[in-house]
């Protein structure tokens, strides 16, 4: 039996057989052939070679380093570009070792070689990077970065400065979970990156701002930190890095931009704001049209400094970046038709429908040039891409553009998003998962013709799999979209939605751990207990007696604004039903006591909710006349009225419009029953107070017409067209070209 | 209190100042939401949606409703107007027009319309839909409102209307409009122009015998009245066709939002 040359050279390598001589020469021998060449690595990985090179890079022997950084450089030439051949390595256990070779004392062109081998392992996501922040190896690791150090011997510059770009990069790639971030900022290596990114060697500040743009993604507080430092000569860092943007080198430009980028999503870099407007933005729409891996990050890094922003969404929509981004994608589509080499590009095509959607997020001009730019079916069609990212990235997309009463009449039917988005509903990848129930929140909207289908189809049974999906963001989507599926709903659909969803689950989100679930949960509430008493009534029945209101008067005493103005909202809804609904509000004093802190709030829509609760309860009914006046009288003895008097100088506008309503309620309640709750005022009196508290409102110069316009509502009229222009009045178009300053005089000439 | 120092006969600044401090008062309160929420020692989602939160002035907001009548020669027909969504960042709102009678194909007739809200992003020159300035003045001076305001668009010089007759005194505001600097936010009366886009439910049904939505309206929406007052302009159409409508009071809210 004959072994082959290759079969000969792995033997070698066993520890046993030979002087460290001949293993160096088959080790030399192994790199020359493997380099570039897939096959052979494969064939040398068949043949059992990782585990005797990691039985070599774990010998104790310190003496003989030569052996050691040809076993670790073979390693990395495994490694290298391919990352089955990575979870080869990783399975068989060679990261701990090639750690253990970063120990200082050992030979520095053994440090840097490990370091080599360990970026390129780490450029797979897939590996775990738990052991880098096991034992020491963190501290050993940053210390590298220190180039400085007198600890190394000298003529070893070149290479200790390799090593420190190789370790700025392992720290980049390591860096993707808060507790990663933070751990890396705790070992102390903020300054020395600093230090790197001031040190004039290009490679070395372009691999300090990867490392610091890792540090400060999405990571406020780091960002924080960051941009507070100072440079050795005093300079803060971002002045520091807008000059790196505009570097002849493309791979810096992104580098610096990258960092900046992630800066200001932090919110930490205000005052450079038109900096990065006017230099950071055209420079990645330039590299809209460069190549390789400065064009495939550009529009991520685009997307990601756009995503929050209306004026630099509407900025780079000026420069032109809709077009380029739709004819990478389009022209992306015709390659692989043509050539059939789905998945090349997959990332390219991911981040420019990352950017795509960006744009188009906040701006209706922005989305109607994605429209004009007549990509939608291709985003449509990347809607099924076999690449998770790609799916998530277009189903961003369609949510961006689904912000359109328009588009979801018009161009979104037309392009057939119904199906794919259907799909994506039932994807396994959560991040597709999440952007799919995001744009079906907007896709059940009332104005889009896709809402009747998409119910036929049966959505309603899928929300409470997706609720309990154990995911926050899709428990939130869920309930967004419930809430907007029954937004001016019909009773039957209200019903019918409530049936499959159950009450129980409604229950369990507004008592969610997420505050952002329970106020879309009281939204929900708020859509169910909307305009008809019936509707109200199915709530009370649903969520079982008292447990409604027991809810809301918990939700008041919150301190969160946004709770608490939609559970007002909930009251005011609840107030337009039955006599027993209003009953049931009045009877419980911890809301009417909240109601009336809610109406001295600082911000004026929850005064103005707190108000219309008021104006409900006390709406003037003649059936049930006897009891608005004792609704009148509890509010009145709880200090209401007063409030009310005081808000009269309400600087808002609109508080001070639901004020004069509210007031007027009190006052007729006063004309028709006299005020007798012991405040001494007799009527007489009470005539002239009501003229200093400026119940005759000093905002219309005839108080007469003011009564006309408003049509208060007196004790002979119905409560169904109370007021002017009620859903059943007919309306008096003399009142209306004559009535109030606003329309009054115009007539044609 | 400042209401008291106004004018009587001004129609466009009744509250701005209390409005302009409550939109400050409002942004501060915002500001510290936003403060707030970042405290949290947690990483950011960089793709979470930003949210629109839908705006609400007045009679203007998501699923409000204005009923009124379009009159047109001797003829009058219902009209109903569904707002659908209002965003007064963005100068924009749209919504459906529903009108009743005007051909027997269809009894009754609804388009979907946008509105370019004039403030800091569209002005009171149209430029477009055949509309020069002549035509623009023609319309927007038949608003009452915009008497205060007209000299200074058309003519660039500011004037200050005093009718005399006892009725009115002197506007102690200097109605001096700059395109820079004017904002609908600020104002009590609002001023727009309503383009219908296409039909609903079927937005792909090209021509209808007897109706054309070719054209477009010039609006004047009051704050204070609720009440929105138009005119349609097509250059081969009847001049000064007049919509006339006041919004159907509300005391039941709902609530939607884009995600």
């Amino acid at each position: 039996m004959t072994l082959t040359p290759h079969e000969v050279a792995v033997s070698q390598l066993a520890t046993d057989q030979a002087v460290s001589l001949d293993r160096i020469k088959s080790l030399r021998f192994i790199k020359n052939n493997i380099i570039g060449n897939k096959t052979k690595k494969d064939l040398y990985i068949q043949l059992g070679i990782v585990s005797r090179l990691q039985d070599i890079i774990s010998t104790k022997d310190d003496k003989d380093s030569q052996l050691k950084i040809q076993a670790v450089i073979v390693l990395g030439s495994f490694a290298f570009g391919n990352e089955s051949n990575i979870l080869a390595l990783t399975n068989s256990g060679v990261v701990e070792p090639l750690l253990n070779c970063l120990n200082p004392s050992a030979d520095p062109k053994l440090i840097e070689a490990a370091a080599r081998t360990l970026n390129a392992i780490y450029a797979s996501p897939k590996v775990s990077r738990q052991q880098l922040f096991m034992a020491n190896h963190l501290h050993i690791l940053v210390q590298l970065l220190d180039t400085f150090s007198s600890k190394h011997r000298p003529g070893q510059d070149i290479v200790q400065v390799h090593t420190a770009e190789l370790v700025a990069s392992i720290l980049a790639r390591c860096c993707e979970t808060l507790e990663q971030q933070m751990q890396i900022a705790d070992s102390g290596a903020i300054p020395l990156l600093m230090r790197l990114l001031a040190s004039g060697i290009s490679k070395s500040q372009e691999a300090a701002l990867g490392a610091l743009a890792a540090l400060v993604k999405d990571n406020p507080e780091l960002a924080q930190v960051i941009a507070q430092m100072r440079l050795e000569k005093g300079e803060r860092p971002a002045p520091f890095i807008l000059r790196l943007v505009r570097d002849k080198s493309p791979t810096m430009r992104l580098a610096a931009a990258t960092c900046l980028t992630y800066l200001n999503r932090a919110g930490v870099i205000p005052e450079h704001n038109s900096d990065i407007m006017l230099t950071v933005l055209p420079i990645l729409v330039k590299m809209l049209q460069l190549t390789g891996a400065v064009q495939e990050a550009a529009p991520q890094v685009l997307a990601h400094l756009i995503w929050e922003s209306e004026n630099m969404q509407k900025a780079v929509c000026d420069m032109e970046a809709i077009p380029k981004l739709a004819s990478i994608i389009s022209q992306m589509d015709e390659e692989d038709n043509v050539y059939g080499i789905v998945g090349q590009k997959d990332k390219l095509k991911e981040n420019s429908l990352l950017a795509l959607a960006a744009i188009s997020q906040l701006k209706e001009d922005c989305r109607k040039q994605v429209i004009e730019a007549k990509v939608l079916s291709h985003i449509v069609s990347a809607m099924s891409h076999p690449s998770v990212g790609v799916r998530a990235a277009a189903c961003q997309c369609t949510r961006s553009l689904s912000r359109s009463v328009k588009n979801l009449r018009t161009s979104l039917v037309d392009a057939g998003i119904e199906n794919p988005l259907f799909q994506l509903l039932s994807d396994e990848d959560l991040g597709v998962l999440r952007s799919a129930t995001a744009t079906l929140c907007n896709i059940v909207l009332d104005v889009s013709p896709m809402k009747k289908t998409i119910m036929e189809r049966g959505i309603v049974s899928k929300f409470v799999r997706m609720i309990s999906y154990g995911d926050n963001v899709v428990r939130l989507n869920t309930v967004w979209a419930i809430k907007n599926l029954v937004f001016e709903a019909e009773s039957d659909v209200k019903e019918t939605v409530m049936r499959q969803f159950g009450y129980n689950n409604l229950v369990l989100l507004l008592n969610d751990s997420e505050p952002a679930v329970q106020e879309q949960a009281l939204n929900l509430v708020r859509n169910l207990a909307h305009k008809r008493e019936h509707d109200i009534e199915q709530v009370f029945r649903g969520l079982g007696n008292g447990q409604l209101l027991s809810i809301i008067e918990g939700k008041l005493s919150w301190d969160d604004p946004r709770l608490l103005e939609h559970a007002l909202y909930v009251l005011v809804n609840i107030a337009t039903g039955s006599e027993y609904h209003k009953q049931s509000i009045l009877k419980r004093q911890g809301i009417l006591r909240s109601v009336l802190r809610s109406m001295s709030h600082e911000s004026a829509a929850i005064r103005v909710a707190s108000i219309w609760v008021i104006i409900n309860l006390t709406w003037p009914d003649d059936k049930v006349s006897h009891s608005v006046h004792e609704c009148v009288t509890l509010l009145r003895s709880m200090g209401v009225e007063d409030r009310l008097l005081a808000l009269n100088a309400d600087h808002d506008l609109d508080v001070r419009d639901r004020v004069k309503t509210a007031l007027q309620h009190f006052l007729m309640d006063q004309q028709q029953y006299g005020h007798n709750n012991g405040n001494g005022a007799s009527s007489d009196q009470t005539g002239s107070g009501i003229g200093r508290h400026g119940y005759s409102s000093s905002r219309y110069h005839d108080p007469r017409q003011q009564q006309q316009q408003e049509n208060i509502p007196s004790s002979s009229s119905s409560s169904g067209d109370a007021f002017g222009g009620g859903a059943g009045s007919t309306m008096d178009t003399t009142h209306i070209v004559t009535g109030g300053p606003g329309a009054g005089g115009h007539d044609r000439r | 209190m400042e209401l008291d120092a106004h004018s009587p006969t001004c129609a466009l600044h009744l509250s701005s100042m209390a409005i302009r401090k409550q939109q400050a008062k409002q942004r501060q309160f915002e500001l510290l939401q936003r403060h707030q929420q970042k405290q949290q020692r947690r990483k950011l989602d960089p793709y979470e949606a930003v949210r629109v939160h839908p705006s609400k002035t007045f009679h203007l907001y998501t699923g409000s409703r204005f009923q009124g009548k379009q009159r047109s020669g001797s003829h009058s027909y219902d009209v109903v107007v569904d707002i659908k969504h209002v965003d007064l960042n963005d100068s924009f709102l749209c919504g459906y027009l529903h009108i009743k009678g005007l051909t027997e194909e269809y009894p009754e007739l609804t388009t979907y319309f946008e509105a370019e809200i004039i403030g800091p992003k569209h002005s009171f020159f149209t430029r477009k839909w055949d509309a020069d300035e002549l035509v623009d003045e023609e319309h927007w001076t038949l608003f009452r409102p915009f008497e205060c305001l007209s000299s200074s668009v058309f003519c660039g010089r500011d004037k200050h209307v005093d009718k005399g007759e006892g009725r009115a005194s002197k506007c102690i505001y200097r109605h001096h409009y700059d395109s820079q600097t004017y904002d609908h936010r600020s104002e009590d009366v609002v001023f727009m122009r309503w383009k219908e886009h296409f039909l609903v439910p079927d937005h792909q049904v090209q021509g209808i015998t007897g109706a054309s939505f070719a054209g477009f309206y010039y609006i004047c929406y009051s704050k204070v009245t609720g009440h929105i007052i138009g005119f349609y302009y097509h250059h081969s159409s009847e001049k000064f066709q007049q919509l006339l409508l006041a919004p159907v009071q509300e005391r039941s809210f709902g609530s939607v939002e884009y995600r």
